[in-house]
């Protein structure tokens, strides 16, 4: 049987890093036991000590190699991934993401507007509001845990219909969530400019990667319909068959919405 | 120079989307804390140099598979760790020599540390005598409790976050975690050092 001892020693560990507040056994444990006190004053000196070390600063020659090497060995980005990169570098995108994430995130078509200002895209048939809340993927809910979410249409450009910034609202269960729907939404956004372009293929590549990629994203099955209704333009019926399987096993939308889907797509 | 509210996972969304400025700012904000936790990892400035470079050029090619789903300095870790691990296995093969054989709380103690023929970590900056003494006594302890040791202190992991990249769960974590201590502890007080105090004095025996 391990004594009251070894059964602190865990705790104290946790104590000692803030993950857990020194919980009442323990303090009460360290209250009566001198040993184990002074093992906690000890872990404690060692920590500071450790802190106090200087830390050491990489030598400059290393990050030139670093980057030399890799310029060296950089293979060109696709076309796509350098449209996106030079979007990303203007300086009004930078500027309208720093926002966006300093906000919190982006959510689309969350409930509180989903009805008024979604930027639909004609090909896509339009999904029914999704349960309220996260998908069952994301962490579970706790009451009081929401935080708002706000964000802004980061270019009008993109998305045209939308021709003013448009602030939407939206309840995301933590911060993971945040930054998921703010990548994920971008690349919605980016897929639709596409569609809007014409560019299919691209669109369906941009769709994919969200798809494969941020199954927790809360507009996941609407991806799906975009991915859908670009592959049956594109004459993928393989494809088509693929994205029907997926809402049906995966999408949090209500089951009729996925039937409706499901007769529209259909050979 | 991007914001600071821009996020790792973001970052490197950016650059897996060819925004190599991106790339340039994860390095400048995670070269120190890597190259910290390999050399008290290693204890040895050539390998520190290689392992160091390995990684960011690990981290450019492996970028493309980063799902953001992950927190980005777990992933980082993932790498480090692995590069730290391959060079102390290649060592080993190279020098025929066991620094890890020992069960997970049978340290080797500092007076055999020290007398070991094996150079203590050079010092670039670590000026203190406790100094030198706890960044040798590191890099000679159990791999296994050094890894976890670092990963909390070094790269500021929270526990669940080391059990993932480590690979065991929460618990072992928290055990290596004080065996590391104990075992540090031990082999400073038999140094001599029984005050741990970052001010202290060596005190006389």
């Amino acid at each position: 049987m391990p004594t009251e001892c070894e059964l602190q020693k865990d705790a104290m560990i946790e104590a000692l890093y803030g993950e857990k507040g020194m919980d009442p056994s323990l303090q009460g444990h360290l209250h009566q036991c001198p040993d184990c006190q002074e093992a906690f004053k000890g872990y404690e000196g060692l920590r500071s000590l450790y802190q106090a070390l200087p830390d050491r600063e990489p030598p400059p020659h290393l990050t030139d190699k670093i980057f030399s090497k890799i310029e060296q060995g950089a293979e060109p980005l696709p076309g796509f991934f350098a449209w996106v990169g030079r979007w990303l570098l203007h300086p009004a995108s930078v500027a309208a993401m720093v926002f966006t994430l300093t906000l919190g995130g982006t959510v689309l078509y969350r409930r509180q507007f989903s009805s008024t200002q979604d930027p639909r895209v004609a090909l896509s048939p339009v999904p029914e509001k999704r349960s309220e809340g996260p998908s069952e993927l994301s962490p579970p809910p706790v009451v009081g845990s929401y935080l708002r979410m706000v964000d802004w249409n980061p270019s009008p450009r993109l998305i045209p219909d939308l021709d003013r910034p448009v602030l939407r609202v939206a309840d995301v269960a933590s911060l993971e969530q945040a930054s998921i729907e703010s990548v994920a939404s971008f690349k919605h956004q980016v897929a639709m400019r596409h569609i809007l372009d014409g560019e299919y293929d691209k669109a369906g590549r941009v769709l994919d990667g969200v798809i494969d990629n941020y199954m927790n994203y809360s507009h996941w099955d609407q991806a799906v319909v975009m991915h859908l209704s670009v592959m049956k333009k594109l004459g993928r019926q393989d494809e088509v068959r693929r994205d029907l399987k997926r809402l049906r096993e995966y999408a949090m939308s209500n089951p009729e919405f996925v039937s409706q889907v499901e007769r529209q797509y259909k050979d | 120079m991007f914001d600071p509210s821009v996020q790792d996972e973001i970052l490197m969304e950016f650059y897996q989307n060819g925004n190599e400025k991106a790339f340039e700012e994860i390095f400048r904000r995670h070269k120190k804390g890597v190259y910290n936790y390999i050399y008290r990892y290693t204890g040895n400035q050539e390998d520190t140099e290689e392992i160091f470079q390995d990684v960011f050029i690990k981290l450019h090619r492996a970028s493309p598979d980063y799902k953001p789903t992950a927190k980005f300095t777990t992933w980082l870790f993932t790498i480090v760790r692995n590069l730290c691990i391959d060079n102390h296995r290649k060592k080993r093969l190279r020098h025929n020599v066991s620094l890890d054989d020992t069960e997970e709380d049978t340290a080797r103690p500092l007076h055999e540390v020290l007398a070991s023929p094996e150079p203590a970590p050079e010092s670039l900056s670590s000026d203190s005598e406790i100094g030198r003494v706890l960044e040798g006594i590191l890099s000679k302890i159990n791999e296994d409790q050094r890894e976890v040791f670092l990963m909390r202190e070094r790269a500021g992991l929270k526990f669940e976050e080391i059990a993932e990249v480590v690979g065991v769960s929460v618990n072992t974590v928290k055990s290596r975690m004080r065996y590391a201590m104990e075992n540090l502890k031990k082999s400073l007080e038999k140094s001599g050092y029984k005050d741990l105090n970052p001010k202290y004095e060596r005190s006389k025996k």
